[in-house]
């Protein structure tokens, strides 16, 4: 019989625990009477970044709305996971019609509420990686060339996770997938020239364009509130790690997500009518080896002898995004 | 109200008057001016609490209809050809999620090669997608059908394609009785939808369905087109109570009485084909028409009981499936099963070839003299093909088809002359 040892998960962290906190300013999963959007009981993997980000973000869509929201979802794995017959997870009015047309539907969604008179009831539309920048691309721009009242938010696990790990216009380059296999002289995904999809929709003006991960919930609550302050269209992409598609352990999801802000990787932003009005600086810079090394879709880089190329290469697009965006914050460069 | 108007903007004026509170609109040739009348309409106040949603591709157009109709409003498009192929996917998802979406279906060939005239592939294609399809004979016929398919869509939560001819009829102007707005408002009583996403009450709509349950709900939606079978000749009765004239139903025979030779066929070609008979007839022959509206739901029963006394049917029809025949044929065989009559399919008026009177005469003169053939492709020009079965015979490298037989149809043109 061993004794359970008492752990400060808060401890080494940057994040303040709620109970410092006005009540105020407490996170949406700290109140009691929060609106469990999705419930427990679904079927999503251990240490799964996707369920954790949609929590978060439905629930403080909710809280934004006052309960008066309705939700589009493209298939995916959300989408599955969360509703497999007879039983749903979703405790709000939920509607999922195809994998590449969630942000259509949500503009009819939109649309007929207005009609109706009934426009207090706001829209959120979600979906994958895959359903946002691959398949679903053209109805997403097509609704924000339109500025649908709309916030569509786009979990990005990088890959046709629900299928069994194939390569999306969002995987990174040399990550291995079901399609882009670590074999061959130039292991992995090959380097192209991306998809930025939150940069596309600033080249749209939307009127709210932000990106979080599931490593700083509170920052993704935020940004919801703020999407849910403006009317037209929005953007959010989630970065939320994938346990099973990138090969870490469940219980990293959290670290994986911080790793991959720290280095560069991923640029956490917020932008307003196509301007880039904040960013959240990196605190502990790290290279981008300390984000790739735990994940097994890159073992590659570590033992292949293109590794040590691809890895400057990746060690670029991390730097450019540094510079991009001033990742480090205005003292750096003195 | 009688209006000298075109097809097409006769449809825009009579959608108009069945109150639709979401239009998503998309161009494509010959539906166009329908979705043009009605953004006119939304934009001058003429069709109020209506949002007119100009979308970026068909595709997209059935996918803002399918999240209105299931926010609770109702929802209309239109569409033609490759457009109907570009939103199949959706088309299924519609009737799968049982939305009573109303859509006219400008029909158009489907390419390649490119054609923008009328025939029928465009529905035919989508006949197994869950819609009921409505075929209109005449411009009236298409104004006054969607008056009826909006009551059908959402009596049954079952979404209807109103298909009607594109050019022939939707570019025909001719007087049009528009329907009056008080007397499409008696008939068609607002929409209450079986389901709709309400914050108050909230449900799940798009669950993943797994083989345990997947029979059931596919089964739901055989019955469903069922029990429209036998809606579909009362509405068209409570329209004519209301309206003052027929339109709609299930079929309608036209000089049947003691014909030995029938010919079925839907759409606008039924005007030639009536002509044509009754020449004939006047000459002797014994040759009726039937003109099938509802092509899904397939009336089994009406078309039984409609042809059983001929002892020649011919279905002519507008679209072929490729290495069968006859599609509507097809579905008349089963109709007839078990009876003795000689069947013909007569596949005419491809990519908007006119089908004339003079054609549907020596077709017809030679059914009776027992010289048609099982299957046949009327006013197919055999010279054409057999020369471009030549080259493909001589040359390995023959080339494209379809622009070989237009330098042929030049040059043939040319001796010709």
């Amino acid at each position: 019989m061993g004794t359970s040892e008492i752990r400060y998960f808060q401890v080494g962290s940057h994040a303040v625990g709620n109970r410092l906190l006005d009540p105020g300013q407490r996170t949406v999963q700290a109140d009691p009477d929060r609106a469990n959007a999705l419930t427990c009981g679904h079927r999503a993997c251990q240490g799964c970044g996707e369920a954790l980000g949609a929590r978060y973000v439905v629930d403080a869509a909710l809280r934004a709305t006052a309960g008066r929201l309705v939700a589009v979802n493209a298939t995916g794995c959300l989408e599955v996971f969360s509703t497999p017959y007879p039983e749903t997870s979703w405790q709000l009015p939920w509607l999922h019609s195809l994998f590449g047309n969630a942000p259509a539907v949500a503009t009819g969604v939109a649309a007929a509420l207005r009609a109706t008179g009934r426009d207090d009831i706001r829209v959120l539309a979600q979906g994958g990686d895959g359903g946002t920048v691959d398949i679903g691309f053209g109805c997403l721009s097509g609704m924000f060339e339109r500025d649908d009242d709309v916030l569509y938010v786009c979990y990005d696990n990088e890959g046709y996770m629900n299928t069994g790990v194939q390569r999306s216009g969002a995987t990174p380059p040399a990550a291995r997938t079901a399609t882009t296999e670590a074999v061959g002289d130039a292991p992995g995904n090959p380097f192209g020239q991306g998809k930025d999809v939150p940069r596309i929709a600033l080249a749209h003006g939307v009127r709210y364009v932000a990106t979080a991960t599931v490593a700083d919930l509170r920052d993704l609550e935020n940004k919801v509130e703020s999407a849910m302050q403006v009317r037209g269209a929005r953007y959010l992409h989630v970065l939320v790690p994938c346990p099973l598609g990138w090969g870490s352990p469940a219980a990293m999801t959290v670290r994986i997500a911080r790793l991959a802000t720290q280095t560069g990787l991923f640029p956490v932003f917020e932008a307003r009518d196509g301007e880039v009005t904040g960013v959240t600086t990196i605190r502990r810079p790290a290279p981008v080896e300390e984000y790739l090394r735990p994940q097994k879709r890159f073992a590659h880089l570590f033992s292949h002898p293109s590794g040590p190329a691809a890895l400057a290469r990746i060690q670029e697009i991390a730097d450019r995004n540094i510079r991009r965006y001033g990742l480090l914050g205005p003292e750096e460069g003195d | 109200m009688r209006r000298q108007i075109e097809g097409a903007r006769g449809v825009a004026a009579t959608v108009a008057a069945c109150r639709p509170q979401v239009v998503c609109a998309y161009p494509i040739t010959p539906q166009t001016h329908i979705v043009e009348g009605l953004g006119a309409m939304v934009k001058d106040g003429t069709l109020a609490g209506c949002e007119f949603v100009n979308v970026e591709s068909e595709f997209a157009a059935m996918s803002v209809a399918i999240g209105a109709s299931a926010a609770g409003a109702r929802a209309y498009t239109a569409t033609a050809s490759q457009g109907l192929l570009f939103m199949s996917e959706a088309l299924y998802n519609a009737s799968g999620l049982g939305l009573p979406i109303v859509m006219t279906v400008a029909n158009r060939a489907i390419g390649a090669p490119i054609n923008i005239w009328n025939d029928h592939s465009d529905s035919m294609s989508q006949r197994d997608s869950g819609w009921i399809q409505l075929y209109a004979e005449t411009n009236q016929e298409a104004m006054d059908l969607h008056v009826q398919a909006f009551r059908l869509a959402e009596e049954f939560s079952v979404p209807v394609m109103v298909c009607m001819d594109g050019f022939v009829l939707t570019h025909a102007f001719e007087p049009l009785e528009v329907p009056e707005q008080a007397d499409v408002d008696a008939f068609l009583p607002p929409f209450v939808a079986r389901q709709s996403l309400d914050p108050d009450h909230p449900v799940s709509i798009g669950a993943m369905v797994g083989p345990e349950a997947f029979t059931e709900v596919r089964y739901l939606a055989f019955h469903r087109q069922g029990e429209a079978l036998r809606r579909i000749p009362e509405i068209a009765a409570e329209f004519a109570a209301a309206f003052g004239r027929d339109s709609g139903g299930l079929l309608h025979s036209y000089r049947c009485e003691g014909a030995r030779t029938i010919v079925l066929a839907m759409g606008s070609v039924l005007g030639t084909l009536k002509d044509t008979v009754d020449e004939m007839r006047d000459e002797g022959a014994a040759i009726g028409v039937v003109g099938l509206t509802s092509f899904r739901p397939f009336p089994m029963e009406a078309v039984r009981e409609a042809l059983e006394d001929a002892e020649r049917v011919i279905v002519l029809e507008r679209a072929f499936s490729v290495g069968v025949g006859g599609i509507v044929a097809a579905n008349v065989h089963m109709a007839l099963a078990g009876l003795p009559q000689r069947y013909h399919t007569v596949i005419a008026g491809l990519g908007g070839r006119p089908v004339t009177r003079a054609s549907l005469r020596r077709m017809l003169t030679d059914a009776t003299a027992g010289r048609l053939e099982p299957l046949t492709f009327l006013d197919l020009d055999h010279e054409l093909v057999e020369r471009e079965l030549a080259r493909v015979r001589d040359r390995p490298r023959s080339g494209p088809a379809a622009e070989n037989i237009l330098r042929d149809v030049g040059a043939i043109a040319a001796r010709r002359h």
